[in-house]
């Protein structure tokens, strides 16, 4: 553990990470105010002792607004890269596991899914299937999905004839005992950082898609939401834009340092 | 850090540079080099024509209203004057309108328009030259006559109240054929050139036949800019004398500039499907008209530039407009959840708002309106949908339980009030009331004006009777102008009138 935190982008990555979990637990169980109770006598009030980041156009609190939109972003962060991992991880094992035309029908379709640039493909599954939570969490995975696929499958290529793997072979291990219990554990360091990589990059996704009208629905507080409404007040209110934008450059850099951090230990080329 | 701001500020003075070489007088009486006076402004969209006949948009309007005239032309208030023709009459019957021309009138190519000019034209509008009407309003056009070189005769195959405002559409030149690359109107402005994308530069017609509407500005420069941050700054570094902003930069830029905040005759509303639980239920519909708090929307939406609406009307249009209506559902929650009670949702219902993710100000008055509904019960959802989609699932099919819209301004009481006819191709509301279709039908055949507002304004009663809808407010148009620039009027149609602005010296 303590090789991790020596390195200087995983620990500033995760010391703002940190910070971001702490409000993101408090934000459970306690927000200075509700999050959606307007107060209009008091719209675009400066920071102060009342409201600490200042209101909204509507006189909402925007630092209840910032936790419960962090809670968004990671919740919606995490089960994409959750599930894109999941599936990612089965595809690309299978396919460069067994290699042969299976392979190639596979890294056909995810050679075509990665010709779209990856909001563009979220946009055209929730132009399709409506937006909401659930859609954009569908969309924002199988976004993420090529990513992992192609890396495992990388992985797999390059170990499944490798002198340990041809030992166990021998034995008589199962191929499902040989992918998932020998070769996994290989790629495990280099799936953390692309992870991290992703969750960074499906954080930036939502808050564009929710900026869009795409994904999250206001009144809910999502990053990106508060982005939109508060870009007409740019000149009356610049803490109002401020606020967001740094909170999300904040998350998308704590992941992205992370990953960096992880692929450098694992004498990656960065 | 540094070497950011250093990049900012490289970026900003090379954009600023950019927008100098097409405009570099900043001086303060509004002067180019040349020393001719010079008025700088917006239009928010690429004209989507500048042949009158073929261009629907309003903001293309706005501006080549400057350069177009038609028969009759409409003052500050909506109400119809002399234009092209000094008078007409229209027989009793309402099928044949005849109008007297005057016979000082050139275009702005040197051509004196006489009574060949405006039947062409007719013969376009109307389709008898071409086949196809310009709009479905002149299709019952059927003949044009010219007894002489100054009276036009037009007839029609059925009457219609209406038929006069039409006449507005500009008039062009005998034979004339370049309308959509070389404008040539009667205007007080005349064309001078278009480059897409980028402006429209008009100049004044020194012919002009009308003494009091002769144009005071020398030049008029309109750039096509839709964003409101580049607005501002335009604005701020003296690049634009005059511009339509948000209320809420207004509220920013009122230091410096005039701020002209007028009503525009647009109707923005919470539309309900009338023909869906819960909302076929009146007392439904006045339980929601109680809960709202039109206020909070006029403030919280629009920063307080909005006129409050009560009815589907707005006040701008002073001769139909129904005062009896404002205020008839005051702002009442203890009475919404009686009403709601009364009509035995005792625990509130849910339904969702459709709402175009395009217009911000939309967004915001749906957040506004479900934190209201929340405190007498009710629980509404928010889904932000693509203007197309809106377009389709909404207005044209009318597949929806609630939406908020702002309903375009038209100068016809006909054309506002017709939406709410049962069979009108549109009435997305799903209203259906027997009394109102009738009224409507009346007051399109009626000739006697008195009589047309007061069927009108009965009609506005009908609907905020039945609270068919709740209606919010008339988004003002907010123009902020350098303070030395005067004399702006305001229309209750899309109409930037260049000939009424002057620089005071």
């Amino acid at each position: 553990m303590k090789r991790y935190f020596s390195n200087p982008s995983f620990l500033i990555g995760s010391i703002i990470l940190f910070m971001m979990l702490a409000l993101l637990v408090i934000s459970f169980f306690h927000t200075p105010y509700d999050v959606t109770a307007m107060d209009l006598a008091n719209k675009l009030a400066k920071p102060s002792q009342e409201h600490f980041l200042g209101t909204d156009q509507f006189g909402r609190d925007i630092l209840s607004r910032v936790m419960k939109g962090i809670e968004v972003s990671l919740l919606i962060g995490f089960m994409a890269v959750s599930s894109g991992l999941l599936f990612g991880l089965l595809i690309g094992s299978f396919s460069g596991y067994f290699g042969g035309r299976l392979d190639e029908i596979i890294m056909k379709i995810i050679d075509t899914l990665m010709a779209f640039p990856g909001v563009l493909l979220a946009m055209m599954l929730i132009a399709v299937f409506g937006n909401g939570l659930l859609n954009t969490i569908i969309a924002l995975s199988v976004m993420a999905v090529p990513r992992f696929a192609r890396i495992t499958r990388s992985g797999y290529m390059e170990l499944r004839d490798s002198d340990f793997v041809k030992a166990e072979r021998i034995r008589g291990a199962g191929s499902l005992r040989i992918m998932f219990s020998h070769i996994l554990p290989n790629i495990v360091s280099e799936l953390s950082a692309t992870a991290s990589l992703s969750f960074a990059s499906a954080i930036m996704s939502e808050a564009g898609l929710s900026y869009l009208g795409l994904g999250m629905q206001p009144p809910s507080p999502s990053l990106g939401i508060m982005l939109s409404e508060a870009q007409d007040y740019m000149l009356r209110a610049p803490w109002y834009v401020l606020i967001p934008t740094i909170t999300i450059a904040l998350l998308v850099i704590a992941f992205n340092l992370i990953g960096d951090g992880l692929q450098e230990m694992n004498g990656g080329v960065k | 850090m540094k070497k950011i701001l250093v990049f900012l500020l490289a970026v900003l003075t090379l954009t600023s540079c950019a927008k100098n070489e097409d405009s570099s007088s900043t001086e303060s009486l509004g002067r180019n080099n040349e020393g001719v006076s010079l008025i700088r402004l917006t239009m928010p969209s690429e004209p989507d024509s500048l042949d009158p006949y073929i261009s629907t948009a309003s903001d293309t309007e706005a501006v080549m209203h400057n350069v177009y005239e038609g028969l009759v032309l409409f003052d500050e208030n909506g109400s119809i004057i002399p234009g092209l023709a000094e008078s007409w009459e229209i027989s009793d019957d309402g099928l044949e309108y005849t109008f007297h021309l005057r016979d000082d009138v050139t275009f702005h190519s040197g051509e004196h328009m006489d009574s060949a000019d405006v039947a062409y034209s007719f013969e376009i509008i109307s389709g008898l030259s071409t086949g196809e009407p310009i709009s479905s309003r002149f299709s019952t056009i059927t003949a044009i006559e010219t007894p002489d070189e100054y009276t036009v005769i037009l007839n029609l195959s059925e009457p219609n109240a209406a038929f006069l405002e039409g006449t507005r559409v500009g008039i062009i030149p005998e034979g004339y054929t370049d309308s959509a690359t070389a404008p040539i109107g009667t205007g007080p402005y005349e064309f001078v050139e278009y480059t897409p994308g980028q402006r429209i530069v008009l100049e004044k017609n020194d012919e002009y036949y009308d003494e009091s509407r002769m144009g005071s500005i020398d030049r008029a420069e309109i750039y096509i800019m839709s964003d409101e941050s580049a607005i501002v700054t335009a604005l701020q570094s003296g690049q634009l004398d005059m511009a339509q902003v948000t209320g809420s930069d207004a509220e920013v830029l009122n230091r410096n500039f005039t701020i002209h905040s007028n009503p525009q005759n647009m109707v923005c509303l919470f539309a309900l499907n009338n023909a869906i639980e819960p909302f076929n239920d009146i007392r439904v519909r006045m339980a929601l008209n109680y809960a709202i708090n039109k206020d909070n929307i006029i403030y919280g939406a629009f920063d307080g530039y909005a006129t409050r609406l009560d009815s589907n009307f707005s006040p701008v249009m002073a001769s139909y407009y129904n005062s009896d209506v404002e205020n008839f559902y005051p702002y009442d929650p203890e009475k919404a959840i009686e009403l709601l009670k009364e009509a035995g949702y005792t625990d509130g219902f849910s339904f969702t708002i459709t709402v175009p993710s395009n217009y911000q100000q939309h967004v915001n008055t749906a957040q506004i309106i479900a934190e209201d509904l929340k405190a007498v019960g009710i629980k509404a959802g928010i889904q932000l949908v693509e203007w197309g989609t809106w377009l389709e699932d909404v207005y044209s099919n009318g597949n929806y339980e609630t939406t908020i819209i702002g309903l375009t301004g038209k100068l016809d009481p006909y054309e506002i009030l017709v939406r709410f006819v049962s069979d009108f191709r549109r009435n997305f509301f799903h209203y259906n009331n027997g009394e109102y279709d009738k009224l409507i039908k009346e007051a399109m055949v009626e000739t006697d004006e008195n009589k047309r507002a007061e069927l009108y304004k009965e009609c506005q009663m009908i609907l905020t009777e039945d609270a068919a809808c709740v209606w919010t407010c008339d988004p003002n148009l907010v123009i902020a102008m350098r303070s030395d620039l005067k004399g702006y009027k305001s229309y209750p149609l899309a109409f930037t009138d260049l000939s009424a602005l002057y620089y005071e010296e």
